[in-house]
């Protein structure tokens, strides 16, 4: 499982295993979009791509949505078992020298949408208040089953595997960011390699 | 809240003496209770094997269960929970789920899963049913959902010896335990633990 604080390869070393299932069509439709949200966002890339990051953001580019210094990837709900919550669980990798924050988030799919990234309290068991995802400078930052997640409450339709949601999510400096989220099935492994 | 709070001390305190009293009063064959050697499990290794719990609570058919009646011999997994958790229940349901499908399937039929809902007030058997079909669909053995009273799940928490439930049963313990043929538990699973550290573990405590 992938850490919220703790530096985390494991995204960009398992990428492979879950690209190839993509059929190669996709793949390469993807890979231009990809190249092609690259080529915007320059700076960004450039920083990751020279070798002046430090960290685990520099590991290997990954493939998801940008916004500023950040990119999200990574990112799904799980098919949930309950009619009324799911949560979304996503990393957002910072390439920028500033430390961000994932402060909250909306889904049309759900009444109420918060973050909470408290992994202690998770852990417990508690249903803890709403927390910002911290994403430090030159870091990755995870929610993570257990450890964090955003929460959807009070669903207003019926999320099912290949189903996907649009969440938009705010981050303090970044600003905010429409991501394409799947719904996948409720025991099937997640992207990027997380056990659930 | 506050009555919640006194509600779950007193409780807290009732499982601390129905600990000392259930460890005095359990038999104690040398082989079941003796500790295993460590690193044995993949699970978190409990410090004290605990004995199986007797309680009797009402199946998703509105039917009486008697836990220790209808699990003793079989190797169980038993999970205090709610269906309106957004994360750890669901993860834990689908993480067994996982864990049951990578293990051989005579033992497989053999496990019994039970889930107590420590939410009594929304999770009614219809409710509970519901929620435990999206985890065994498509296995051989049904997840068992369990429902009572809230003094009834909280008897049966404190019996289990697991931190009791309190805020509506949203903070309850998120240890899994497993329970073997031998009626003790010595390992469990919590937020963390991944469906291999299970599959690993079932045939060592099932024997």
């Amino acid at each position: 499982m992938t850490s919220t604080s703790d530096p985390d390869p494991a995204p960009a070393d398992t990428r492979p295993r879950r690209d190839s299932r993509v059929p190669a069509g996709f793949l390469a439709a993807l890979l231009a979009v990809v190249l092609g949200v690259g080529g915007l966002v320059v700076g960004a890339r450039d920083q990751a791509g020279s070798g002046t990051t430090a960290g685990p953001a520099a590991a290997a580019p990954v493939t998801g949505t940008t916004v500023g210094d950040l990119t999200v990837y990574d990112a799904y709900i799980r098919q949930p078992a309950s009619p009324d919550v799911a949560a979304a669980y996503l990393s957002v990798r910072n390439d920028g020298d500033t430390p961000d924050r994932l402060s909250s988030a909306y889904c049309g799919a759900a009444t109420t949408t918060t973050v909470h990234a408290d992994s202690a309290a998770m852990q417990a068991g508690q249903e803890a208040p709403a927390t910002p995802l911290a994403v430090p400078a030159k870091q990755v930052a995870a929610l993570t089953p257990a450890k964090g997640h955003i929460m959807l409450d009070k669903l207003t339709g019926t999320l099912r595997a290949g189903d996907t949601v649009s969440l938009l999510l705010r981050f303090d400096k970044a600003g905010s960011v429409l991501v394409d989220v799947p719904v996948i099935g409720i025991t099937a492994p997640a992207p990027g390699g997380a056990t659930s | 809240m506050r009555k919640l709070l006194v509600a779950a001390v007193v409780l807290g305190s009732v499982a601390l003496s129905a600990c000392t009293a259930s460890s005095e009063a359990a038999p104690k064959p040398a082989i079941s209770a003796a500790p295993t050697p460590e690193g044995t499990y993949r699970g978190l290794e409990l410090q004290l094997a605990q004995p199986r719990p007797t309680f009797t609570l009402t199946d998703t058919g509105g039917k009486p269960y008697d836990f220790a009646a209808r699990t003793r011999g079989a190797p169980t997994l038993l999970y205090f929970g709610y269906t309106h958790c957004p994360d750890v229940c669901p993860t834990a349901m689908a993480d067994t789920a996982i864990a049951l499908r990578g293990v051989a399937s005579a033992l497989r039929d053999k496990v019994k899963v039970v889930f107590v809902t420590t939410d009594p007030a929304r999770d009614t058997g219809k409710v509970l049913a519901s929620w435990l079909r999206n985890f065994d669909a498509d296995l051989p053995v049904k997840f068992v959902g369990l429902t009572g009273t809230r003094a009834q799940v909280e008897a049966a928490q404190a019996a289990a010896k697991v931190e009791v439930a309190s805020d509506g049963g949203q903070t309850h313990s998120a240890e899994e335990l497993l329970y073997g043929p031998d009626d003790y538990a010595r390992v469990a699973y919590v937020a963390g633990s991944s469906p291999a550290d299970l599959s690993h573990d079932l045939p060592i405590v099932a024997g």
